[in-house]
């Protein structure tokens, strides 16, 4: 439409509204002249009007006929130069009544019968923008309230009006707009939700956040609101909100069926206060009453819930997490693991998972961290450069920007992004050699089936006990002597580690057979070449070590000896990936060959002997070393890493890519690589270094902490008087498919609080208005809580509130209270679990997104000179090999091979065990036998008439693997060449 | 004209075993994590009975019927443990199993039609295949262990007879 036709158009509608609204309220007038005659703007929020859209037409006609700034007529907006939408004047009522005239034009289109509910809620939300920044949100609330009504009342357009309603709403701090705006976006959400799950997963959110609001309104509107919703329950298609719409009944008079559902019982409100002990136990009544009703909601919530993508356990390389689909929303309470039906293989699959954390929880993490820390330095710098402030990284990052945008031209901007990709590059090549190893010695773990060390936590199965509360008994006023608690404690442990034997036995042959022909993950050679290890070390020992035993000091040996065997961080990524696979494979000889003595000193168990110092290693030996000396060297290496990895390209050895020395286009890259060393030698570079040293120190630390299941607890407060306690009633998800059911299982929990704790709640709760809480279940793998806990933490999260507790003894004791925000367990799990980051400057786990980043910036770009062409072409290369899974296979499966060779496997052997043929190379029907003699002999070689019987059958079967030595059956040993 | 042919060779058989091992197959896990893979007592199961079943077709295939016997003697009482042991899942095992079998059968039945020319050319005249009979009965329903036992039976043979009708 060409700008005069606009003009004309909207000025006859707006006289066209004026003579059809000529009765509407003088209000609308006045409050016209108040905004124009007040000093600013926002010096009239007091005025509070409810205004109607018409009322709108009105205020607006008044301020374009009356307002005059700077000599000009508001009329004159439309007239050329003087006024630009996207640079306004300082003038907030010019922009205001900009902003106006879009609406109205908006709603004469309408009125025309061009009908447009997206303009028009554009439009509206746009005007109440302007408003709200004229400090007027409660007006801007009520612009939006007019305009929801104006819509179609199933219409897309609805949903962002509501919301800005809902921001409006909140921005007044009146809580009645509040609970208007979540009703409106409730309605919108339920009105538009079709039969997907998304879509009604969002519409039960809403309505769950409405409800919230609805409750801290006015009595008027809440029945208001309340009725509104309800009135939603008589669709038969929005039957899945019956039960959470049952909470709105309080708030009316009538709710026809929903009445018998909700009871007779008072319902509390998420947040309640009692001031004494009648209270009290009528707060308890009501909260066990609500929490019976809640298990249905807790249910329905779950049900829509999408199903999550993760379908295996898996542990991260990265940030050392595991992840388990059966508690992704659930947690362990109690016993209930133990109870679940498939309680045997999930304590299988978490022995898996914690094996590969605590492996990782040592100088390959550090490795890892290293170049996380230094990734993260980088990206600042480079965010930074060229006088970047936060806001302009903000808008890119916010635009989709992985990394700052490449100027193709721009040779410091390429080095800066090969730097990028070298960097996760050499992170990924660390993870694809060592996979092998990781997943070898998890499946051996899983067999390994130790019995928990009371005073340890640093094994695998102290870890595994945390699963699992331990409860006193005792006999009512039954007071426990100190021997007597150990003895209960002991026997819990025994407990825990005679059911991993039990599941292990059950089920590890079975698995075993699995893994070693599951398609493209290198299980069998990593654990052929652990066996291979173990039966060196038995072979040497000349007695029969154990499993458990063995395990043990391979977890310890994977953490602690393999700094020697991590090529400088500083190598160009294909170098390094070559030297990082020569150094796993000399580091299994070398671990093969350890000498008795030293074998020795590895294997005794600490409980033997408790005068000897902790074990370390040093020079890939064990040896004596304290824990301080331990983190000594630890910390010399980490330094050293941060300091290679800084030097990335730094080598004038890595840009041959320009040809040979003396070629200019050589010499200038290797201007580019000295140049980098140079800078890496000045004094701030020292700090930067040092900053990331203690960044990837802290993260490692942090690591400590390890989460073993979250969920959303469904909850109610009720805050009591200063000398007594408050309650905190929450639903704890223990499975979230109960045993024999397809339903979840849960556990209510009855918590108390000090009144400043639940005071800090209660502010946490009207501030955000959610039904729900965060529980977690942590184990410290480490000694971060000091002294060591060998029990595990529950963490409560609510916003900012966070509340520790230690998960076992019965007595729910408080580690940290959520009163005390600036409690340093509270900062160290907020740092593990939910790290700020918020512009996304950690960006080693989205590597695949750098690469993407990389090519769409220099695929698009125009042809350059020669020398910056190589420079994009070789990026380009780079960024292909992150996103390159296949390669990545190829990767894990050489540097398997490789590893078996230098335990004595023939090259043809170790290429068929690292490419995952065992099925090839079996005959079918003695595949479960071969994986239960490895079983057996993994636990404890020996005279086994099992294996006599079955040997001639195992040996025939095309998998040669085991002999008949001193002690008895075992894998052939690594020293003595596996395989002929 | 009729001509008989003598069909199975070693490569049909693997090609039609390595088939039937795909059904309800999972795929590789994702790159870059450190995975468990996702082991239920409902995949164990189906891997150990058909570990057997399998098993018993290999031993007929290369030693003959009686070399199956003892195996699909081993896989009723599988079935057995299974039924006892793991009920609610039992019927989901036993019918991705059967699919496997299935597919076995099917696989080497087509791969085996797939050998013989679309026409042949004998002199001037020009024959056009009309129809194909596989001459062994294969009788795939009852109990999994009797379609085992049917299915050792046809592999064991050695050699399956397939006849094909060509025209001029």
């Amino acid at each position: 439409m060409e700008r005069e036709e606009f003009r004309d158009g909207l000025l006859l509608s707006l006289r066209h509204a004026l003579q059809e609204l000529t009765a509407f309220d003088q209000s609308a007038i006045a409050l016209a002249k108040q905004v124009l005659s007040a000093p600013t703007i926002g010096d009239s929020t007091d005025a509070l009007f409810r205004l109607t859209p018409a009322g709108w037409v009105v205020l607006v006609d008044y301020c374009a006929a009356n307002w005059t700034g700077n000599g000009r007529h508001a009329l004159d907006l439309f007239g050329g130069s003087s006024f630009s939408y996207l640079h306004p004047k300082p003038e907030g009522v010019l922009v205001l009544v900009h902003a106006s005239f879009a609406l109205l034009a908006a709603l004469a289109a309408e009125e025309a019968g061009e009908a447009n509910p997206a303009r028009l809620s554009a439009s509206g939300i746009e005007l109440a923008g302007q408003v709200e920044a004229a400090g007027l949100p409660a007006i801007a609330h009520r612009l939006l309230s007019c305009l929801f009504h104006l819509l179609p009342a199933v219409s897309a357009a609805r949903l962002p009006v509501a919301e800005k309603c809902l921001q409006c709403g909140e921005a007044a701090g009146q809580t009645d707009l509040v609970a208007a705006g979540a009703a409106a976006c409730a309605l919108c959400r339920i009105d538009l939700a079709g039969e997907t799950q998304a879509e009604r997963l969002a519409a039960f959110e809403a309505l769950e956040l409405a409800i919230e609001r609805i409750s801290a309104a006015s009595e008027a509107a809440r029945e208001q609101l309340a009725v509104a919703l309800v009135s939603l329950s008589r669709k038969p298609e929005n039957l899945y909100l019956q039960n959470l719409l049952v909470h709105l009944v309080p708030h009316i008079k009538n709710a026809g069926g929903l009445t018998l559902l909700a009871g007779k019982q008072p319902w509390p409100a998420r947040v309640t206060e009692f001031s004494d002990d009648e209270d009290e136990t009528a707060a308890m009544e009501a909260h066990v009453w609500a929490l019976r009703h809640d298990l249905e909601v807790d249910r329905d919530h779950l049900g829509l819930l999408p199903v999550p993508a993760l379908r295996n356990p898996t542990a991260d390389w990265l940030d050392w997490t595991l992840s388990h689909p059966a508690y992704l929303r659930a947690v362990p309470n109690g016993r209930s693991f133990l109870e679940e039906k498939d309680a045997q293989r999930h304590l299988l699959d978490f022995a898996h998972e914690v094996t590969h954390v605590k492996s990782l929880l040592g100088y390959l993490g550090l490795a890892m961290a290293a170049l996380r820390a230094v990734l993260l330095h980088r990206r600042i710098n480079d965010w930074a450069r060229g006088g970047r402030g936060p806001e302009e990284i903000l808008a890119l990052r916010r635009a989709g920007f992985e990394a700052p945008p490449i100027d193709p031209t721009n040779e410091a901007d390429l080095l800066c992004a090969e730097i990028t990709l070298e960097l996760v590059l050499k992170a990924r090549a660390l993870q694809d050699v060592w996979t092998a190893w990781m997943e070898g010695l998890a499946v051996f773990g899983e067999a390994a089936a130790e019995v928990p060390d009371p005073d340890a936590t640093q094994s695998v199965g102290a870890a595994l006990r945390c699963l699992v509360d331990f409860r006193v008994e005792r006999k009512p006023g039954q007071e426990l002597t100190q021997e007597e608690l150990q003895a209960q404690v002991e026997a819990f442990f025994d407990d825990v580690g005679g059911r991993w034997a039990s599941a292990a036995e059950a089920r590890v042959p079975g698995r075993l057979r699995e893994l070693m022909a599951t398609p493209h993950t290198p299980y069998l050679a990593g654990y052929l070449a652990v066996r291979g290890v173990v039966a060196a070390w038995r072979a040497r020992l000349g007695r029969p070590l154990g499993g458990p035993a063995a395990f043990r000091a391979l977890v310890s040996a994977t953490r602690l000896s393999i700094a020697d065997s991590i090529p400088s961080l500083a190598l160009r990524s294909d170098r390094f990936a070559a030297a990082a696979e020569a150094g796993l494979s000399a580091w299994v000889k070398r671990l093969a060959g350890l000498p008795a003595d030293r074998l020795d000193l590895l294997l005794t168990d600490p409980a033997e002997d408790e005068r000897r110092p902790p074990l370390g290693w040093r020079d890939g030996c064990s040896v004596q070393l304290s824990s301080e000396e331990q983190a000594a060297l630890a910390g010399n290496v980490l330094r050293r890493m941060v300091s290679e990895a800084f030097l990335s390209l730094a080598d004038p050895a890595d840009v041959g890519r320009w040809g040979a020395a003396g070629d200019p286009d050589h010499e200038k890259a290797a201007r580019w690589a000295k140049g980098l060393a140079e800078l890496r030698q000045r004094e701030d570079s020292k700090t930067e270094e040092a900053e990331a040293a203690q960044m990837a120190s802290s993260w490692l630390t942090l690591a400590m902490l390890l989460p073993l299941g979250r969920a959303d607890a469904r909850f109610y407060l009720a805050v009591g008087p200063e000398d007594s306690k408050s309650r905190l009633s929450l639903i704890i998800r223990k499975a979230t498919r109960a045993v024999g059911m397809e339903l979840p299982s849960s556990d209510f929990l009855m918590l108390p609080l000090s009144r400043q704790t639940a005071t800090a709640l209660a502010e946490e709760v009207r501030a955000r208005g959610t039904p729900r809480m965060e529980v977690l279940r942590l184990v410290d793998l480490g000694h971060y809580v000091a002294p060591p806990l060998p029990w595990p933490l529950v963490v409560l999260r609510y916003g900012d509130w966070l509340h520790v507790l230690l998960g076992d003894r019965s007595t729910n004791a408080t580690l940290v209270d959520g009163a005390d925000r600036d409690h340093p367990l509270a900062n160290a799990i907020r740092g593990r679990l939910w790290p700020e980051d918020p512009i996304g400057l950690d960006a080693m786990p989205r590597g695949d997104a750098l690469a993407s980043h990389t090519l769409a910036q220099l695929g698009a770009a125009p042809p350059g000179d020669s020398f910056t062409m190589v420079w994009r072409s070789a990026l380009c290369t780079l960024a292909e090999r992150i996103g390159d899974e296949s390669a990545r296979r190829t990767a894990q499966c050489r540097a398997a091979s490789l590893m078996l060779e230098a335990l004595g496997h023939t090259p043809a052997h170790a290429a068929e065990y690292a490419a995952q043929r065992f099925e090839a190379l079996t005959k079918r029907a003695f595949r479960l036998n071969i994986a239960t003699s490895l079983f057996r002999t993994g636990c404890l070689p020996g005279q086994d008439p099992w294996l006599d019987q079955r040997a001639a059958e195992v040996a025939a079967s095309g998998f040669d693997i085991f002999e008949r030595g001193a002690h008895g059956w075992d894998v052939r040993a690594a020293s003595q060449g596996t395989t002929a | 004209m009729t001509f008989l042919v003598l069909a199975t060779r070693a490569n049909l058989h693997n090609e039609a075993l390595a088939a039937a091992d795909a059904v309800g197959a999972d795929g590789a896990p994702p790159v870059g994590r450190l995975n468990a893979p996702a082991l239920d007592d409902a995949k164990l199961w189906v891997t150990r009975l058909w570990d057997t079943a399998a098993g018993a077709i290999e031993a007929a295939w290369e030693d003959g019927r009686a070399a199956a016997a003892p195996l699909i003697e081993r896989f009723g009482q599988e079935i057995l443990e299974l039924r006892e042991t793991f009920a609610e899942g039992a019927k989901a095992v036993i019918d991705l199993v059967a699919e496997r079998l299935a597919e076995y059968a099917r696989t080497l039945t087509r791969r085996l039609m797939s050998q013989f020319e679309e026409n042949l050319t004998i002199g001037v005249h020009r024959f056009e295949v009309r129809g194909i009979t596989v001459q062994q009965k294969l009788k795939m329903t009852g109990t999994l262990k009797a379609s085992l036992h049917e299915l050792c039976s046809f592999v064991s043979e050695g050699e399956i007879t397939v006849s094909a009708k060509y025209a001029v």
